[in-house]
C-alpha cells in the first residue's frame, strides 16, 4: 500500500471553498498542509552540515588561504563591490556563521539566525568567482530557502520557549505548530531533484558516455583503494562507472519518488556519496546530498525517530486553536506574495541549468552558462595562461605572468575559465595603463587541456582583450574547442 | 675585494659528483659521525695530525700542522679511482670506496608501478643524501684545516670541496620532499633540513657577519641561528668573499662591533665561525642521512607507503611537485629577473663563488633523475613510466623534448653574469615550453596523472 502524504487536519487551512480556476487548484495543493518532520529533520541537518562546513574553513586556514591571502580577486557580474572583511573580522565571521549553523540546526531565534546563516554564506561565497564550488551554492540556496520556511515551528529551541511562554500565559496551544505546507515539502524536493537531474544531464556527452572521461584520469588517483582500488585499472571499468554514474544522477529522484523503491534508492545514494566521499575531494558534498536527500520520503518519516528521542512535537491532527493565518486569510495577499516568489524562483532554477543552450558548442569548453548549473564532476580542464602587453606607442610585447598576481589556486581555476581571464587581463591592461590613463593592448596566451586533450588555444590570441567586455552575449573570442576525441588514458597500479 | 674565482667548465654536475664520489671514499655515509683519521684522506696525508675543531663535537680528522697542503684532499681533487658519479650523473659500477660507502645507484628495472615510483624515488634521495654527506665530510675536513692552519693552498682547497659539495647540493635541493623539503613544500614530512644546508633564495649577509662580529653561537650554537647564517650559503661569503667591509645597518651592534675589528681580526673571526658552521652542515647532512637510512629512521619506507601523506595519489603529489623546480626557482627565480620578466628581485643563488649557471645544469639533473629515473642517462623509474603507463606517451615525450633542449642549452650557456640578453631570453623562452607543458596536462586541473598543483591540493572540488 502506498503511503499517503497528505493529511486531513482537524482544523485544516480552511481551504474549503472550491477552488474555481487551474491556478486556485495548484494553490489549494501547493498550500495543504503536511507533516513538519521533514522540515525539522532537514533544519537539523542542514544547519549542523552547515556549522561544520565552516568550521572546515577555520580548520583548514581555508579563510587566509582562499579569502585573504590573495591580492587580486575575481568578481561576479553585477556583484564587484563585495570585498573581504579585515582579517580579525572575517574570523569573526566565520566563528559566528558556525554559531549561527548550530542555532539554525536548535532553531533557535531561528527567523533571525537562518537570515543571517543564508546571508553570511553567500557573501563568502561572492568574494572572488574562483573559490566557487556547486555544492557551495547549493548550500546558499538551501540556506536561504530554509530561512524563509518556518522550520521552527517544531522540534525548536524556538518553539519551546513560545510553549513555555504560553503555559505560563494560560493559552492554549494553537493549531498548525505540526504542520507546513506542501509547497514547502515540494519546493526542496524539486531543489534537490534539480540537482541530480541536471548532474546526470551533464553527463549526457561522449566524453563521459563513450570515453569514459574525465573518470579515466580520476579513477587512476585511487587505485591504492582497498578492493575497488585494482578494479579500477580494469579494462571497461571506468566506462561502467561512467555509465553507473549517469544512470544514478538522472533517474535517481524517481527511484526516491516511489515508495517501494525508495528505501533501496536511498541505500544506493549512501553508497553512491561514500564512494564519492572516497574517491574525490569534495568536502561536504556527499554529506550535504546525503541528508538532502532525506526530502524524498513522507514528510512524516522522521517523526517516529523525533518521538523515540523525545523531541515529539505536535502532530498536523493533533487538535488545537486554528492559527492566525487559517481560514480564508490563507489565501491572503500574503501568501499569493510567497507563492508567487516560489514559483519565480522554480522558474529562475529550471532555466538556469539550460542556458548553455543559447551559445551552442561545448558548454565544457566555453564554459559559457557552466555556473550555477549543476555541471558537477564533468571535466577535467586546466593549463596555461600568460598575457602579453603592448602599450601605447609601443611595438614591442611585455610577457605579464598571472602568478605576479594570482595564487596558485586562482590560476588554476582561471585557466579553464574565459571570463576570469578576461577579468585578468582587464586588471593587467590597468596595471599598465600610461601615464597618461591611456591603456595598453592586451592579448591571452591561453592553452588548455580538455578531459586529457592535447592543449589547445582557448582564447582567440589577435584579440586585444582591453575591447571586449565580459557579458551574456555569445563571446567570439573565446575559440572552438577541439574536435578531436579525449585519448585514452588508463588509471595505472 | 671580489675573488676571481671563474666556475670551471669541469665543474659539471657529472664532473663535480665524480668528485665527490670519490671523496666520499673518506668519509662514512649512513654512519656516525667518523672518528678520528676515519675521514682523514687516506693515508697520504702529510704533516702533523690534530683533531679538527668542528662544530658540535665533530672531528673532521683535519690536518692542523701547515705541511699538510700536498696530502690527497689537500687541494679537493682526487685521485681519479671514483667510477661512479652523483644523483643525477651517470652511473658506474661502484667498486670503489666511495661504493662501499653509498652502495650502489639505485635504479629499478622492474615494471612501472606507482609504489616502485614512490620507491624509487626515496631511493634516490637517500643515495644522493649520502653523497652529499661525503662531500660535506670532505668540506668539513678542508674547512677545517683553513682554518686551523690558513695558507693560499688550504683555502683553495677549502673553495674546492665547497664547489664540489654546492653543486652536489644543486642536484638534491630540487627533490622538495620528505626531510629536505619546508613544511610549505611537504605540509606532511617536510622538516626543513634543506634550509639549514643551503638558505637560497633567503640569502641574507648581515645575519652571517653578525655571527662573525659577535661570536653569539660559541656561546648560543646553532639551534638559535637563523638559516640564512648557515650552510652553504654563510660558507660561500666566508670562503670566497675577501673583503673586511660588512652590509648591516650603520646603527646595529653587529655594524659597531665589526668596526672595532682589525682586518686580521675579522679574517680570524670568518675562518672561526666557518670551522663551526661546517660542523653544524656536516651535522645536517648526517640528520638527513639518518633519516633515509634503512638502520635509521627508513623514510624512504614511509614514503612507500606514503604513510602520513592520507594516499598514494597525495604523496605521488609531493614527490612531483620537485619537477616544477624548473618552473618557479630556474625560470622565475634565477633567469626572470636577469631578462625583467616576473616580479622577483634579482638574486644570485652563488653570489661570491659564481657558479650559478654550474647549479642551474646540476639542477636540471635532478629533474632528469625524478622525471626519467636517477640511474645513468635516466635510468630506472620516473614520472616519464607513469605517463607511458597510463597511455600518455605524446606528452611524455612532448614534455622529453622541452627538457632536452633546456638541458642543450644550459650545457652551452655560459655564467649568468656573462650572458647575453638574447641568450638568457631565449633560455626562458624553453623553460617557459616546459613550464606551460607541466601546467597544461601534467599538473593541475587538466593533469592526466590527476597530479595536483602545490597548493590547490587542500581545497574541495565540486
Amino acid at each position: 500500500m502506498i503511503r499517503t502524504e497528505t493529511y486531513a487536519p482537524a482544523h485544516s487551512l480552511a481551504l474549503d471553498a472550491a477552488p474555481r480556476s487551474f491556478i486556485e487548484r495548484i494553490e489549494r495543493t501547493l498550500l495543504e498542509p503536511v507533516d513538519i518532520s521533514f522540515l525539522v529533520l532537514f533544519r537539523v541537518a542542514l544547519g549542523t552540515l552547515l556549522a561544520i562546513s565552516m568550521e572546515r574553513f577555520v580548520a583548514y586556514g581555508w579563510i587566509d588561504e582562499l579569502l585573504l591571502d590573495p591580492t587580486f580577486r575575481f568578481k561576479y557580474l553585477g556583484f564587484e563591490w563585495v570585498a573581504p572583511l579585515p582579517r580579525s573580522q572575517m574570523f569573526l565571521l566565520f566563528y559566528a556563521l558556525i554559531g549561527l549553523g548550530l542555532m539554525v540546526a536548535a532553531g533557535l531565534f531561528f527567523r533571525v539566525s537562518a537570515v543571517l546563516l543564508a546571508l553570511g554564506i553567500s557573501y563568502i561565497q561572492l568574494i572572488d568567482v574562483s573559490t566557487y564550488l556547486n555544492h557551495y551554492y547549493l548550500a546558499a540556496l538551501l540556506a536561504w530557502l530554509l530561512a524563509c520556511t518556518p522550520a521552527n515551528r517544531a522540534g525548536s529551541v524556538d518553539a519551546w520557549l513560545k510553549r513555555k511562554l504560553r503555559q505560563l500565559r494560560s493559552q492554549p496551544e494553537p493549531e498548525g505548530t505540526g504542520q507546513v505546507a506542501r509547497g514547502v515539502l515540494w519546493l526542496f524536493r524539486f531543489q534537490i531533484g534539480l540537482v541530480y537531474f541536471c548532474a546526470g544531464l551533464a553527463k549526457l556527452q561522449s566524453d563521459w558516455l563513450l570515453h569514459g572521461q574525465p573518470l579515466r584520469i580520476w579513477l587512476g588517483a585511487s587505485t591504492d583503494l582497498p578492493l575497488l582500488g585494482p578494479l579500477f585499472t580494469w579494462e571497461g571499468v571506468p566506462l561502467l562507472i561512467s555509465w553507473l554514474g549517469f544512470l544514478f544522477d538522472t533517474t535517481i529522484v524517481a527511484w526516491l519518488s516511489f515508495a517501494r523503491t525508495r528505501p533501496y534508492a536511498y541505500a544506493v545514494v549512501l553508497f553512491f556519496h561514500t564512494l564519492t566521499r572516497l574517491l574525490f575531494d569534495i568536502g561536504m558534498f556527499p554529506w550535504i546530498m546525503s541528508a538532502c536527500a532525506l526530502i524524498f520520503f513522507p514528510p512524516d518519516a522522521a517523526r517516529p525517530l523525533f518521538a523515540r528521542l523525545g523531541l515529539g512535537f505536535p502532530g498536523p491532527s493533533s487538535g488545537g486553536v486554528p492559527p492566525r493565518n487559517s481560514g480564508r486569510s490563507a489565501r491572503g495577499p500574503l501568501v499569493r506574495v510567497a507563492l508567487s516568489v516560489g514559483l519565480l524562483y522554480v522558474a529562475f532554477q529550471a532555466v538556469m541549468p539550460f542556458r548553455y543552450l543559447a551559445y551552442g558548442g561545448n558548454v565544457l569548453w566555453h564554459e559559457q552558462g557552466m555556473r550555477l548549473s549543476w555541471r558537477v564532476m564533468v571535466r577535467a580542464k586546466g593549463g596555461s595562461v600568460s598575457f602579453l602587453v603592448r602599450r601605447p606607442g609601443e611595438d614591442q610585447m611585455i610577457f605579464v605572468d598571472p602568478k605576479a598576481y594570482l595564487k596558485p589556486f586562482q590560476e588554476n581555476e582561471m585557466s579553464g575559465q574565459p571570463d576570469l581571464i578576461l577579468q585578468m587581463a582587464h586588471h593587467i591592461g590597468r596595471e599598465y595603463r600610461a601615464p597618461d590613463g591611456t591603456l595598453p593592448e592586451v592579448y591571452a596566451q591561453a592553452n588548455i587541456s580538455l578531459n586529457g586533450r592535447r592543449a589547445a588555444p582557448l582564447i582567440d590570441p589577435d584579440v586585444d582583450l582591453m575591447k571586449v567586455q565580459d557579458g551574456l552575449a555569445p563571446a567570439s573570442w573565446i575559440l572552438p574547442a577541439p574536435p578531436e576525441a579525449p585519448p585514452h588514458i588508463r588509471p595505472v597500479l | 675585494m671580489h675573488f676571481p674565482l671563474s666556475a670551471p667548465r669541469w665543474l659539471r654536475p657529472g664532473t663535480a659528483l665524480l668528485v665527490a664520489l670519490t671523496m666520499s671514499a673518506f668519509a662514512g655515509c649512513g654512519t656516525k659521525d667518523p672518528k678520528p683519521g676515519q675521514g682523514s684522506g687516506g693515508s697520504s696525508s702529510t704533516g702533523g695530525r690534530s683533531p679538527g675543531k668542528g662544530s658540535g663535537g665533530v672531528d673532521f680528522g683535519a690536518d692542523g700542522g701547515a705541511g699538510g697542503d700536498s696530502g690527497l684532499g689537500g687541494d679537493g681533487q682526487v685521485d681519479g679511482s671514483g667510477g661512479r658519479k652523483g644523483p643525477g650523473g651517470t652511473g658506474g659500477s661502484g667498486a670503489t670506496d666511495s661504493g662501499r660507502n653509498c652502495g650502489e645507484r639505485p635504479v629499478s628495472n622492474e615494471e612501472f608501478t606507482k609504489k616502485r615510483l614512490l620507491e624509487s624515488a626515496g631511493a634516490c634521495s637517500a643515495y644522493s643524501a649520502c653523497v652529499f654527506s661525503s662531500t660535506a665530510f670532505e668540506l668539513g675536513r678542508q674547512v677545517t684545516r683553513y682554518a686551523d692552519s690558513p695558507s693560499d693552498a688550504r683555502l683553495e682547497a677549502a673553495r674546492a670541496a665547497w664547489l664540489d659539495a654546492a653543486l652536489v647540493w644543486s642536484e638534491i635541493a630540487p627533490s622538495q620532499f620528505g626531510p629536505i623539503a619546508s613544511t610549505a613544500s611537504d605540509r606532511y614530512h617536510g622538516r626543513g633540513i634543506g634550509s639549514f644546508i643551503h638558505a637560497w633564495p633567503a640569502l641574507n649577509r648581515c645575519e652571517i657577519e653578525k655571527q662573525v662580529a659577535t661570536r653569539a653561537y660559541e656561546e648560543q650554537g646553532f639551534q638559535r641561528i637563523l638559516p640564512s647564517a648557515r650552510g652553504l650559503a654563510a660558507l660561500e661569503y666566508l670562503l670566497f668573499y675577501e673583503g673586511d667591509d660588512t652590509v648591516c645597518a650603520s646603527n646595529s651592534t653587529t655594524y659597531k662591533v665589526w668596526a672595532e675589528l682589525s682586518e686580521e681580526e675579522i679574517d680570524q673571526a670568518k675562518r672561526d665561525y666557518a670551522r663551526a658552521v661546517v660542523g653544524d652542515l656536516y651535522e645536517k647532512s648526517q640528520e638527513l642521512v639518518s633519516v633515509w637510512d634503512k638502520d635509521g629512521e627508513d623514510f624512504g619506507k614511509k614514503l612507500s607507503n606514503y604513510e602520513g601523506y592520507g594516499s598514494e595519489q597525495e604523496a605521488l603529489n609531493v614527490v612531483a611537485w620537485s619537477l616544477l623546480y624548473p618552473y618557479d626557482s630556474i625560470r622565475d627565480l634565477k633567469i626572470g629577473p636577469l631578462v625583467g620578466i616576473g616580479t622577483a628581485l634579482k638574486n644570485p643563488e652563488s653570489p661570491y663563488a659564481e657558479i650559478d649557471t654550474e647549479s642551474i645544469r646540476a639542477n636540471l639533473a635532478a629533474f632528469r633523475a625524478l622525471f626519467q629515473g636517477c640511474g645513468e642517462g635516466g635510468e630506472g623509474i620516473g614520472f616519464d613510466d607513469w605517463l607511458t603507463a597510463a597511455g600518455a606517451d605524446d606528452l611524455r615525450q612532448e614534455i622529453q623534448d622541452a627538457f632536452d633542449t633546456i638541458d642543450a642549452h644550459a650545457a652551452e650557456l655560459p655564467p649568468l653574469d656573462e650572458a647575453s640578453e638574447g641568450e638568457l631570453n631565449d633560455f626562458y623562452a624553453e623553460l617557459k615550453v616546459l613550464s606551460d607543458l607541466l601546467k597544461q596536462q601534467f599538473f593541475g586541473s587538466g593533469s592526466v596523472l590527476n597530479l595536483k598543483l602545490p597548493a590547490s591540493a587542500a581545497s574541495d572540488t565540486d
